[in-house]
Formats: structure tokens, C-alpha cells, sequence
């Protein structure tokens, strides 16, 4: 991975760790964080799609990926906006982190229920054939969204008609609490989808280079007319599913333990320091990236909350009778 | 050649194709059958394989795709098999489509037509091929729902309702589809999504949509023959109704019917009754309801066609309505 792409993804993760170590910090001072669910040891994953995506790709977004986001153009303030569900934020306070939405830079929205998504990826991708783009569509999804069966039914149209789809499956280990291996018959997503005509690759989630190379190449492969492809990630959630989530009652202590010890920024910070970074550079981009997040929230905080003429105006596209 | 509902559909579906080099269609067996009404013939060679789509029964992708290509900016007309098998996609329609604009505070159009047979043709069909899921889909903020009750509204009605901006829910009447049109139904020039009065009189508002359209047309006119005059109203678009032309007939009429093919309770005619009580500036004095009772659909024509609301139930209830004994 070249050196400035490196140092790029790094500034992602941190600020992607920093945003989970606000909004932690938030919730116990009591301010709402409606619907937030932390992505600290997915970093990697989430800011090697985003520097894989170009302007043009469509993505839909899984609601960890803070650093997918950032990286594809949603800036830091509306992000905190969103989490924070007020007017700072992309949908103005109506759908929050759950539906970031920034259609010029082709964050369409997200569904709200599991498993929509899929379908909603063949509708994108058929607009770039349509309209003959060099794009992509980019369709997250963890490993307990893809137990719904319009998955199955989208790979399936998606190779069918060789649609430019990357579809990118977040396995970190757990569906809230159901480890991957009770909701998989081949206890991960690449041995129960390898047999659709399409390249079905799983990867250390974890690796910075692996997510960014992988992504990259399957999504150009996309855009050339090749067809659509499937990216396991294989990660490790740090966090429980959600901040009212114990989960010491299904992960022992043992296990995070050592889940703590390969968490991917320490690792990316690793490569840096092979590639000539200092250990003071590093510490310092850590440091910016802490001020840049309370920064924003700063900023964030201040925004007026939702107003209701955005439930009133916004149910259909002209007010009837 | 005599028009009728099937053949002005394919002319519109031709209509927007032809004028929109950003329409799409999609839905099972659109070419090999022409969809489930064969209505989609040689579409997929005029228009192309990027423009016209056919997919496998599946549904749950289908429904989003259409949401997907409409959300990336296309006109997209999507069929579904049934009405019956639109609530294999209850998600992307209820949750997705139907939210979509709230919940990411959208701006631009939704260009989305999801149009499919709905109701009796009372044809052996069962309760999983005959229902009327409008009373369903009443329910449902931000989706749109359609129902055309003769060839000449079913062609102007599916050319607005893909320009209309909001997710389209345009239910075709099975028992319609091949029914000669009559000269008479041609309507005027306004938007014919907005409804209008089919006939005039002051006896009593009829409001009917669909198949029970044309039942209470024929009751109409058995009306007539014995000098009662009914107002009789087809709102085409079911959801959101223009409840104002009703409240407007009522002011005269003061007597309110609904036909309604749909299951009483909850039905879409509960609906437009309460509503004309709540908000019509002179509300109904006397105000009935006929729908199919609260049970399924029997297999059996004979069974089944006992339950629907009937043009002699209708003369009756007006009737009963005027205080004109039966």
C-alpha cells in the first residue's frame, strides 16, 4: 500500500476510533446517542472500502462504518449530526445514523430493516448500465443481515445479469449475540456463498492493505463490466452490539482479551512505522484526530434538534389534498 | 378494435417507455409471458434488456430493485405477479419505500409505479389470488395506491402515475381487464388521479372504485330507470382519496354509499365514511358500507360471488339510504 494512501487510512481509523470514544463518553453524560453501535476493531475494514470507492460508486453503508462514510464524503460535522440525530445531520434529525444520506456523493440512504439492502443494489447498479457510468455499487452488510433471504435472492440476479456490484460481508463474530458459526452451516459467509458464479473471497479484515488491495480490485473489476464479486471480511468486534448490550454474558473475557491485542489500528500503526513514520508522528495524527471529532461535536452540539415540518412535508413529494 | 383495460395498459406502458429513455420495467416472466397479464410482449426486444428486466420470483429483490433504480433517478414500473404477492415484500415496501422520503428527508421524485392484478376475477382463484389489499395498504403513510376502474382512466391513470413522485401502488382489477370500454367513460382533461364525478344526481353520493365501479354504474343506471339519481364518484386514486369531492357531493346529497370490494373491517369505505362525518363541512345524514364480509375468498365462483357486494345490493342500499322502501 503506497505510503500516502497508508497515512490516509490511518487518520480515518483514528477519527472512526475517536467518534466511538465520544460517543461512549456522551451516552454517559447523558446525552442521547440514539441508535449508535461502535465500530472500535473494524476500523480497517471500514476505511480500506472507503479508499477503495471513487466519487462515482453508489454505496449503501452498514451503521458502524463511520470511516466508510467520511472516507466517500459525508464530513465529520454532519456524521456527529447524525449521531447525535439533529439538524447538523444529513437527514436533519429524521433518520440519524441509520440513514445517512448524501445522494451527490452517492450515499443514497440505508434501508431500515435487514435485508432490503440487496435488492436496493441491483436498482443502483442498473442505473450505471443503464446510463453506461464507469461505477460501482458498494453493498455493506454484516453477517446477521445476510441470513435474510433477499440476499440469495439479489447475488442471484446480481450474477444473472453481471450487475457492478461489490458486495462486502462484515463477519465479526457475532449477530448481537449469536456467534457466526450458530447462524452459518459452514460457520462463515464465503464457504456458504461460494458456489455463485462470481469470486467469493475472504480476508483478514484487520489488514489495512488486504481490505484496501481486495476492494479495490473487485470493485474496478465491477465497474469494467466484469460482473459482480462477494469480500468477506473477517474482523473482531471489540464492543458490545450496542451500548446497552452486556456482553460478558456471551463473550468471555479471555477471547476479547486477545481480539484487543490484534485490533487493527496498533497494526496499521505498525506498517507506518515500516514505512518510516516516528512514533512521535503517529502519537501527534492521534492527538488531531481527537481534536477534530470534539470539534465537530462541539459544532454538532449546538444544532438545533428536528423540527416537525420535516415529518409534516416530507411523507409524499407534493402535499395532497 | 374495441379497447379494453389490458390493451390500454400496454399503450401506456408503451407511452412512458417511448417518451423516457430513463424508464424502466421490471417483474417475473415479463417477456416469456408478457408478465402476469400478457401485457409486457415484445417490450424486451423494443426497448432492450438494459431497459426492460425480467427476473426470477423473487420478490424481496425485485421490489427493492425498483426502489434502488428509482432512488439513482430512473422512471420505474415494476410488476408484481399478484397483489396477493406484494406482501412478500411487506419490508421494502412498508419500511423502505413508504419511508424513504421521511426518513432520509428526500427531495427529489420518486419515479415508482409497482403495478399488479388485484381482486376477483372469480375464477377459482382462492383467497391467496383474489384479495384487495387496498385496505391494507391504507394504513401505510407515503405510499400512493391506484385502482382504475375502465381502459381509458387505467392508460392516463398509469402515465401520471409515474410522474407523480411518490411510490405508486396501481392495482388492476382482474375481472376488468377485458371488459369492453364504454363510450361513456372517457373523462375530461383534468388529472384523472384526482377522481371525478362519473355520474350526476342528488338522491345520494355512491363512491366506488374498481370492479365495484362498474357494479355501481349498473345500479346507477337501474336507479334511474326508476327516477332516482345518484351522485356516483370514482376516485381512482384510493390513497391519499380527494376526500373534497366527496365532502362536495355530500353537501348536495346529505346520503353517503361506499362500495368497497376489500373486507369490512378496516376497510378503505370505513374510511371515507368517517371522514365525511369528521371533516365534511355538511356531513351525511344517513351513510352505509358494502364489503366483502370479514371472511376469505371461497375457491368456489358460486360461494365467492354470493359475498361480493352485487349491483342489486347497491340499488338496495341506496334505497334503504333515501328511505325508499326495496
Amino acid at each position: 500500500m503506497h505510503r500516502e494512501k497508508l497515512i490516509e487510512a490511518y487518520r480515518l481509523m483514528l477519527v472512526s476510533r475517536a467518534i466511538d470514544d465520544m460517543c461512549v463518553d456522551l451516552a454517559h453524560k447523558g446525552v442521547p446517542v440514539p441508535n449508535y453501535h461502535g465500530a472500535r476493531g473494524q476500523e480497517a475494514l471500514y476505511a480500506g472500502v472507503g479508499l477503495a470507492l471513487t466519487p462515482d460508486d453508489y454505496l449503501l453503508y452498514n451503521y458502524r462504518a463511520f470511516a466508510t462514510l467520511l472516507a466517500k464524503g459525508v464530513t465529520l460535522e454532519e456524521l456527529m449530526g447524525d449521531l447525535l440525530m439533529n439538524t447538523c445531520g444529513t437527514s436533519r434529525g429524521h433518520g440519524g445514523i441509520m440513514h445517512v444520506t448524501k445522494p451527490e456523493c452517492g450515499i443514497v440512504g440505508r434501508n431500515g430493516v435487514f435485508g432490503s439492502k440487496f435488492g436496493i443494489a441491483l436498482g443502483l447498479a442498473q442505473e450505471v448500465v443503464l446510463n453506461g457510468r464507469n461505477a460501482a455499487a458498494v453493498c455493506m452488510f454484516g453477517e446477521a443481515e445476510g441470513n435474510r433471504g433477499g440476499l440469495y435472492e439479489a447475488l442471484n440476479i446480481a450474477c444473472l445479469r453481471k450487475l457492478p456490484i461489490l458486495f462486502v460481508a462484515e463477519n465479526n463474530g457475532f449477530a448481537v449475540a449469536a456467534p457466526t458459526n450458530a447462524l452459518y452451516s459452514t460457520g462463515d459467509i464465503t464457504g456458504q456463498l461460494k458456489s455463485f458464479p462470481m469470486p467469493v473471497q475472504k480476508i483478514d479484515g484487520n489488514d489495512i492493505e488486504a481490505v484496501q488491495g481486495e476492494a479495490s480490485r473487485l470493485a474496478g473489476r465491477a465497474r469494467s463490466g466484469a460482473g459482480p464479486a462477494l469480500l468477506e471480511c473477517v474482523v473482531v468486534r471489540l464492543d458490545p452490539h450496542h451500548l446497552h448490550d452486556d456482553q460478558s454474558k456471551y463473550r468471555d473475557a479471555k477471547s476479547l482479551e486477545a481480539a484487543w491485542a490484534q485490533e487493527p489500528i496498533a497494526r496499521a500503526g505498525r506498517l507506518l512505522r515500516q514505512a518510516g513514520f516516528s512514533e512521535e508522528a503517529l502519537q501527534s495524527e492521534s492527538v488531531a484526530a481527537k481534536e477534530r471529532v470534539a470539534q465537530a461535536v462541539q459544532s454538532a452540539m449546538g444544532a438545533p434538534a428536528a423540527s416537525s415540518e420535516g415529518v409534516l412535508d416530507h411523507t409524499y413529494y407534493q402535499v395532497s389534498q | 378494435m374495441t379497447t379494453t383495460m389490458r390493451r390500454s395498459i400496454t399503450a401506456a406502458l408503451h407511452e412512458v417507455m417511448a417518451a423516457n429513455s430513463d424508464a424502466i420495467m421490471l417483474g417475473e416472466a415479463l417477456d416469456t409471458r408478457g408478465g402476469a397479464a400478457e401485457i409486457t410482449y415484445g417490450f424486451l426486444q423494443r426497448y432492450g434488456n438494459k431497459r426492460v428486466i425480467e427476473t426470477p420470483i423473487s420478490e424481496n429483490a425485485l421490489t427493492g430493485m425498483a426502489l434502488g433504480a428509482a432512488v439513482a433517478g430512473l422512471r420505474v414500473i415494476a410488476e408484481i405477479y399478484s397483489a396477493d404477492f406484494l406482501v412478500c415484500a411487506g419490508s421494502e415496501v412498508i419500511n423502505d419505500m413508504a419511508k424513504w422520503r421521511y426518513q432520509h428527508q428526500w427531495k427529489k421524485p420518486l419515479r415508482l409505479v409497482l403495478r399488479m392484478p388485484s381482486g376477483s376475477a372469480g375464477r377459482w382463484s382462492g383467497p391467496e389470488h383474489t384479495q384487495s389489499i387496498e385496505g391494507i395498504l391504507n394504513n401505510v403513510p407515503g405510499l400512493r395506491v391506484v385502482v382504475p376502474s375502465n381502459a381509458e382512466d387505467a392508460r392516463r391513470a398509469l402515465v401520471e402515475a409515474v410522474e407523480v413522485g411518490d411510490p405508486v401502488i396501481f392495482l388492476e382489477h382482474r375481472s376488468l381487464y377485458d371488459l369492453p370500454s364504454n363510450s361513456d367513460e372517457a373523462s375530461a382533461s383534468a388529472p384523472v388521479l384526482g377522481g371525478r364525478v362519473v355520474l350526476h344526481g342528488d338522491a345520494a353520493t355512491v363512491v366506488a372504485w374498481g370492479a365495484m365501479q362498474r357494479a355501481a354504474r349498473e345500479a346507477a343506471k337501474a336507479l334511474a330507470d326508476e327516477k332516482i339519481f345518484v351522485d356516483l364518484i370514482d376516485p381512482v386514486t384510493v390513497k391519499p382519496m380527494n376526500h373534497r369531492l366527496i365532502h362536495e357531493s355530500v353537501a348536495v346529497t346529505s346520503r353517503l354509499l361506499v362500495v368497497d370490494e376489500g373486507p369490512r373491517t378496516g376497510s378503505v369505505a370505513g374510511e371515507v365514511i368517517i371522514r365525511a362525518l369528521e371533516d365534511a363541512p355538511r356531513p351525511p345524514r344517513a351513510f352505509r358500507r358494502l364489503n366483502f364480509p370479514d371472511v376469505h375468498h371461497p375457491f368456489d365462483p358460486r360461494l365467492e360471488a354470493a359475498l361480493l357486494p352485487s349491483k342489486d345490493q347497491i340499488v338496495a342500499s341506496v334505497k334503504t339510504l333515501i328511505g325508499k322502501p326495496c
